[in-house]
This record gives C-alpha cells, structure tokens and sequence, in this order.
C-alpha cells in the first residue's frame, strides 16, 4: 500500500494513505475514493495546455519594471551566489513593450473572468528596484484604467523601500496598492545582507519609509513587509521586532540554497543555534494553538514561520485527482497561471526561475506548446512518483528543478520531503489529538489577510 | 474507554434528536436525545460508559473503540481553507437553459404545479427574442463554458426560428437536449418529454426518431397514463411535484458530494444558468421572479457573479427552522417553493427549540470547523 506509518507522543498510530490523502488510525484504513498516482503520467498537448489556461490561468502578472537596483543584497538572486540567473544590468522596461503585455495579459482576464466572474486582475512591479522605473509604473496604472477601466485590477509592488518618497507613497495609497517591503528585521539583523554597493545599510530609509506611510496614511490595511533569514538571523530579535511594531509578515523563507554556496560561510554552531531558536519558537506555537491564544497581530512571526506546516496539512488535495490529468505528480503550479515579463517582454514562469525556460513573449503571448514541453520534461523525470507514498504533499516546483538548461530531481530533495512531511503530520496529529480546530480559523485568517495584500495566490 | 466515528460520517445534532450521516454510502440514522448525548461525549474525545448504542454503531461499521482518544481526519471533498477565495474556486456551467418561448399550446393538469426538468408558461401575448439574440447569447454562454444545453419554453416548438437556433447550435461543440411538454387526451396529465438531440448517444428506440428520449411525470400521475407512455416505449422517470410534502419518506441520501454541495450552497441550481424568454439570467423557472439581470443589457460575468453570490453560493433555508433541522442535508426542498408548509417532519415552528443554542447545528465542539 501507499502508506507510511506514524505515532504520536499519546502513543496512537496513525497511516497516512496517499491512494485518498487521509489519516487513519491503525487499523482503520479504508480506501474509498482512492486515486492514486498513475504509472505513466499522459503527455501534456497544447491544446489541453491551452484550455486549462483560458480557465485558470493568467492569474497574476509580474512586471520587472527595471534590471536596476540600488541595493546590493548579499544573498540577491542576481548576485554572485547564484549563478543560472541574469546579473545585475541598467535595462528598463518601456512603456511600449509593457502596453503589449497588459494588452496580452488584460484580453485574456476578460474571458476568464467570464468563466470566474469574481477574478480580478492582479498586476505585480518587481525589479531590480521597481521604483527606479516609477514612471512605467504611473503609466501603466493609468493605461489600464483608460483601457481597461472594466476590470477590477490589484495592483502590488515588491520594494526595498529606500525610494519610498512622500509623493510615490501618496500615490501608491490613492491607487490601493498592496505595498512589500522587503526588511529583515531590526537594524543589525536588516543591515547584515541588505546594503548598497558602498556596504553602508539601508534600514534606516526602509523602515522611516514605513513609519511615514502609517502617519500619512493611518490605518492603510495593504502594507506587509518580505524577510529572507539566513542562519545568522537572530530569530527572537525579529520576533520581538515584528511584534513590538506591528508588521504583518507576507512572505518569509530562507536565502534559497539552490545552485549556490552561499550556506558554506555559516559554521555548524551557526546552524545549531538557529534550529534551536526555531525550535523553541515552534513549540511555543504549538502551544498557543492548543491555548486558543493565536491571532495575527499577537503573533506576528509565529503565523509566517509555521502557518505553511499547517497548510501542508489541511491544503493537500485529497481522494480523487480533481486537476487535468497531465498536471505534474508534484505541487507545481503551471506555467501561465502566474507571468513574470521581464524587462524585454519575454515571459516567464515566475522571479525565481533561470532565463534559460521562457514561456512566451508580448508579441506573440503564451507559448502553449513550449509550456506543454515543460511539463512533459518534469513529468519524465518524475517518474518514480508512482511509487512515492507522499505524492499529495511533494511541492517541488520547475524553478526548484532548473538549472541552467534543463529540469531535473535535485538530488536530496525526495529525502528531505519524506523527512518533513512525516514531521509535520505527526506534529500537527499530536496536537490535533487533543484540539481538532487548534489551527483552522487563525490560518485562513493569515492566508487570507496575506493575499490581501499581496494579490496572489494564497498558497 | 473512547469511541469514534468514521471519517465518513458526520454527526449533527437539530431538532428533538440528531442524525448520522454516512457519507460513504449516503445512508442515515436517526437519534434520539439521549443517543446524541452518548454520541457528543465520543466526538468531545471524552471517556464512555460501553452500551448497546455504541455497539449498535461499531456493528453498522460507523465507528470503533480505542483506549485512548485519537485524530479524526474528517472525510472532506476539499479542505475548508480551500474554500476562502472565489477567485480560486471552481465555477463551471453544467447546462445552459434557454427558453426560447413562454407560449404554449398544452394545457394540463398540473401546468402550474412545477416539477424539474422544467418548462413552464409566460405571457403568451410577449413577442419572442430574435434568433440573433439567441445566437449571441449562445456565444456568451459557450465562451464561458457551458457545453450542455437544453431548449425549454412553453412550447419550445412554437418558437418560430427554432431551427435556426438549432442549426446555429449544431456548429458548436456542445450537446443539445430539448424539453417538449406532452398531453395523451384520454389522460389529462402533463408529462415532460426529454430528447437528446446531439451528440448522438448509443441508445436508440426504434419507434423514435430521435435517440435518446427520457419522459418526465409526477410520481403522483394516473398509473393508466403512466402505461400509455411506457407502452409507445419510453423510458419512464417519476419526479416529485415541487408542492409535494416532505417527510422523512421523501429524504434523499447524503453523500460526500451532497453534504459538501449543501453545506456551501444551492446544490440543485449550482451549475446551471437560465435564460428566459426575454433575455434574463433567472437561477431558474421556478424562481423566475427573482432575474438577476438581462444578458440584452448587461455584460455577462456581472450577471454570473450576482447568480453566484445571490443563488449559487448561498445555502437553502428556505425557512428559519431549517438552521436548526438535523435532516438538511437530506431534505430535498427547494427554495423557491413553500418548505414550511411543506415540512411534515418538523410542522410547527417550534421557536423555543430555535432559540436553545444546544440545538442549533454549530453545537457539536468537533464539527465546528465543518460550518462557517
């Protein structure tokens, strides 16, 4: 069967059975709705690419207004630890080439949005330091609303904040924005990664940037911050930090370690005290879940840190596969449903991605039979998931399995997932055990409140 | 000693008693108060005296013993969390009806008395929707997904420009039933003739021309009509008259696919879109006061939102006292008909049993997670 046990510290075992995606106590098994993961996963065409797209696709669009930064941030995905993505360069998007990417990506939501009348186009600006290119921004703004005045538009910004002027605040407020800043805590623990090319730290700007856009605009409910840690991170000082300043935590992870050394100047003490502090921390989640004393603004790291345990295990689908039947094994999303145009117009799967998998351009749009490539490649190389007892939880997604040219199985990867999912489920049991509602209302509260903000998808 | 249910089943607590849904098989059981006491305390996860009652279940295979209290990971369709965002969800038109015609030329016992599939009888004196009408609003609804039609009127033969709605159909990828009312004179009993026009199913009469022919007729028809249709070879399908009684004979089984359609919302009119014969989005015949919209004057997707937020996604109680009915999910009450002067299950509104909270369907700790 395709099950692994578990047991608790109550002492009950339990099997997850991945055929239908449920837990069962021991002996109590049962197989209805199964749908296990086939053998051979059928070839992706075009046209059914297409079709799933026309309906769930073009979810969100992401602008890199500018290859531009002002920053030099020592883990920035276009430093020298990473060496699959695109340098830093001066290049800009104009204006022209983002008119055809909204023309391309706003006619498409319209006929989406027949088939989900409650879809709203969700435009993202992302650089570099998008901000560098402010005027693309207004002007893109503007031509949507003259355009596209029909259509809801959400419109967000990823920004490091040191460009955050009185006037670009008043009109990213006026236009509703959702507002990133990227801040990894307090001074020291901000200033240790994020500096310009002089080395001096950019705090400072970033967080006045944030104290004035609360007294210009009390109470603006679309403002969260981005912290990346790395194993120095002093995770009670960014606890303590969030929390005394109220700061909602949109997206929170580790310096990816993808294709990169970046992780070889930390020592074996650097790694222990961080998974110590971790550790501490999750058990006093743990802890306040079962209490009942979990609320977005009380615990203000604990949500973003822990919150995605808790996703992993109520959000896995379960019993009968409900997605298109070409779909991948893993979690990955499908090129297309969010588009990251770069400063040329070319399209891609997200930021995270090497230039090397582009999926279309603004001249000719979504390239289907490209991104059904894409798909039959990383469905082949999937191909001892049939035998996986942890199909429903595998997140490995195509920027995780590219490198330069190609995609493939990072190599620890499926050691590593089988590892924490089992983790998880017997963390969250354990505590599920004495309180089955410990977590739901205070997670969809966070994912809620964190798409909010950020306009995509909640997870 | 601790007891629990199957992730299959689903424990409520309503009115005078409970009931156990076993989603699994679509099955119920009633319960009796003190059984629902029993019950509450094994899904609190608290300690149980041994009894018939508990045996009873483990017999039925709806629940079993441990020694210490366990997870329950509850038999879902889709995670609650997955259910936040509208934009993420999945809408899909299962069938479009259009009613080309309000005229009719059959009149019949039960005209009036509405029973699904439907058609149902407008101002004869209103002037019908051009073709092009219908063949724009054809494009509208088949871009946005629908694949299924069905032509309904009055008489839907009456519409002067059938054929050409038909033809224009045709060219379509989509499947194309009509609904014709029918009327033997010897029996005055409106019966409702289904015929699957395209795509061409496997199945043929020989005494028909078309392929696939389903008749419609209230379960409380004259037997003798009855055998006429059977005898020219019809397949027979008996439906209930939308003022017929609900009683506990008339509840129907709950699966998962039911529990969850309920609980979220309409699950009869979910999936469908009807067009009347002017041109408006209605959530269906019956509730053809209550239009959302004219697709002549208004852009689609505002319409399908309104139907959605309006109909779809709004849970049926058509009265007060079914928040507090352990049997909603198997009642089969619509809400555009009379429930409460329907119900013979619960009569009388019996406003101090709403009132006591302990009654009330969010009681049981364990399924609070359930209902939003």
């Amino acid at each position: 069967m395709k099950s692994f046990t578990f047991s608790t510290a109550r002492g009950n075992t339990y099997v997850y059975n991945d055929k239908n995606g449920f837990i069962f106590p021991a002996g109590q098994v049962r197989d209805y709705h199964a749908c296990p993961a086939p053998e051979k996963k059928p070839e992706a065409l075009p046209g059914q690419v297409q079709d799933y797209l026309l309906t769930k696709g073009y979810y969100q669009l992401i602008l890199e207004t500018t290859q531009r930064c002002n920053l030099r941030c020592r883990y920035c995905y276009y430093g020298d630890y990473y060496k699959s993505t695109r340098n830093h360069s001066s290049d800009s998007m104009k204006f022209s080439t983002a008119r055809k990417v909204l023309d391309d990506y706003m006619t498409h939501y319209r006929t989406i949005r027949n088939k989900n009348p409650f879809r709203k186009a969700n435009i993202s600006f992302q650089g570099g330091e998008p901000l560098i290119n402010y005027g693309l921004l207004k002007e893109t703004v503007n031509y949507c609303s003259q355009i596209y005045g029909d259509c809801e538009v959400n419109y967000t910004v990823t920004t490091n904040g040191v460009l955050l002027y009185d006037d670009i605040l008043d009109y990213l407020t006026d236009h509703n924005f959702g507002i990133i800043v990227s801040l990894d805590g307090d001074k020291p623990g901000h200033d240790r990664n994020r500096i310009r090319e002089d080395g001096s730290g950019s705090f400072d700007q970033a967080f006045q940037a944030i104290e004035r856009l609360r007294k210009r605009h009390p109470g603006y409910h679309r403002l969260g911050i981005s912290v990346r840690l790395d194993y120095l991170s002093d995770l009670d000082a960014l606890d303590a930090f969030v929390t005394e300043n109220k700061l909602f935590v949109t997206d929170l992870s580790m310096v990816s370690p993808g294709e990169t050394d970046y992780y070889r100047q930390f020592s074996p003490e650097d790694k222990l005290r961080f998974y110590r502090q971790l550790s501490r921390l999750r058990e006093q989640y743990f802890q306040a879940a079962k209490e009942g004393s979990v609320s977005l603004h009380r615990c203000s790291l604990l949500l973003p840190l822990f919150s995605s345990g808790y996703e992993m295990f109520a959000c896995h689908p379960v019993m009968q596969e409900m997605r298109p039947s070409f779909f991948p094994y893993t979690g990955s999303c499908i090129p297309g449903e969010k588009i990251f145009a770069s400063v040329d117009g070319t399209y891609h799967m997200c930021e995270k991605i090497s230039s090397h998998f582009p999926i279309g351009d603004a001249e000719h749009g979504l390239d289907y039979r490209k991104i059904a490539g894409y798909i039959n490649q990383f469905n082949s190389f999937a191909g001892r998931c049939s035998d996986c007892r942890i199909t429903r939880f595998c997140s490995l997604c195509m920027a995780q399995a590219a490198d330069h040219t190609a995609l493939s199985l990072p190599s620890a990867y499926c050691r590593d997932k089988k590892a924490c999912v089992k983790d998880t489920l017997t963390l969250y049991t354990e505590c599920l055990e004495e309180s089955p509602c410990a977590f739901d209302r205070f997670t969809r509260e966070y994912l809620e409140e964190r798409s909010r903000i950020t306009g995509s998808l909640p997870y | 000693m601790y007891f629990h249910l199957y992730n299959h089943c689903i424990f409520l607590t309503g009115i005078a008693g409970g009931v156990l849904y076993d989603l699994s098989s679509g099955e119920f059981t009633g319960l009796e108060k003190q059984e629902c006491s029993w019950l509450e305390a094994a899904e609190k996860g608290e300690a149980i005296q041994d009894n018939d009652f508990y045996r009873e279940l483990e017999k039925m295979q709806l629940g079993f013993y441990s020694d210490k209290p366990c997870y329950i990971d509850k038999l879902r369709e889709s995670s609650p969390l997955l259910q936040v965002h509208r934009d993420l969800k999945s809408y899909k038109i299962q069938i479009a009806v259009l009613q080309l015609t309000g005229r009719c030329d059959i009149e019949g016992d039960n005209c009036r008395d509405y029973f699904c599939p439907p058609c149902r009888q407008g101002d004869s004196s209103a002037k019908d929707l051009p073709a092009e009408r219908w063949f724009s609003i054809i494009d509208t609804l088949s871009d946005a997904g629908a694949s299924s039609f069905l032509l309904t009127g009055g008489n839907v033969l009456l519409y002067k420009e059938f054929d050409a709605v038909l033809r224009y159909l045709k060219k379509k990828d989509v499947s194309v039933s009509i609904l014709l009312p029918r009327l033997d004179p010897a029996h005055p009993q409106l019966f409702r003739e289904h015929i699957l026009l395209f795509p061409c199913s496997s199945r043929q009469t020989e005494k028909k021309k078309y392929h696939d022919v389903t008749v419609y007729c209230p379960e409380t028809a004259d037997p003798q009509a009855i055998e006429h249709w059977k005898h020219n070879g019809y397949r027979i399908l008996p439906v209930q008259l939308s003022s017929a009684p609900i009683s506990e004979a008339s509840l129907v089984p709950c699966t998962l696919e039911r529990y969850e359609g309920r609980k979220n919302g309409d699950l009869c009119l979910s999936g469908k879109i009807y067009v009347d014969c002017s041109g408006n989005l209605i959530p269906c015949l019956q509730g053809n006061q209550h239009p959302v919209g004219s697709l002549l004057q208004e852009p689609f997707y505002l319409l399908y939102r309104r139907l959605i937020e309006a109909f779809w996604d709004v849970p049926v109680r058509p009265h007060k006292k079914c928040s507090s009915c352990q049997w909603y999910y198997s009642c089969p009450s619509c809400r555009f008909t009379d429930a409460a002067a329907r119900c013979r299950i619960y009569p009388e509104e019996r406003e101090e049993v709403l009132l006591s909270p302990e009654h009330s369907l969010e009681h049981c700790a364990f399924l609070s997670r359930l209902h939003t």
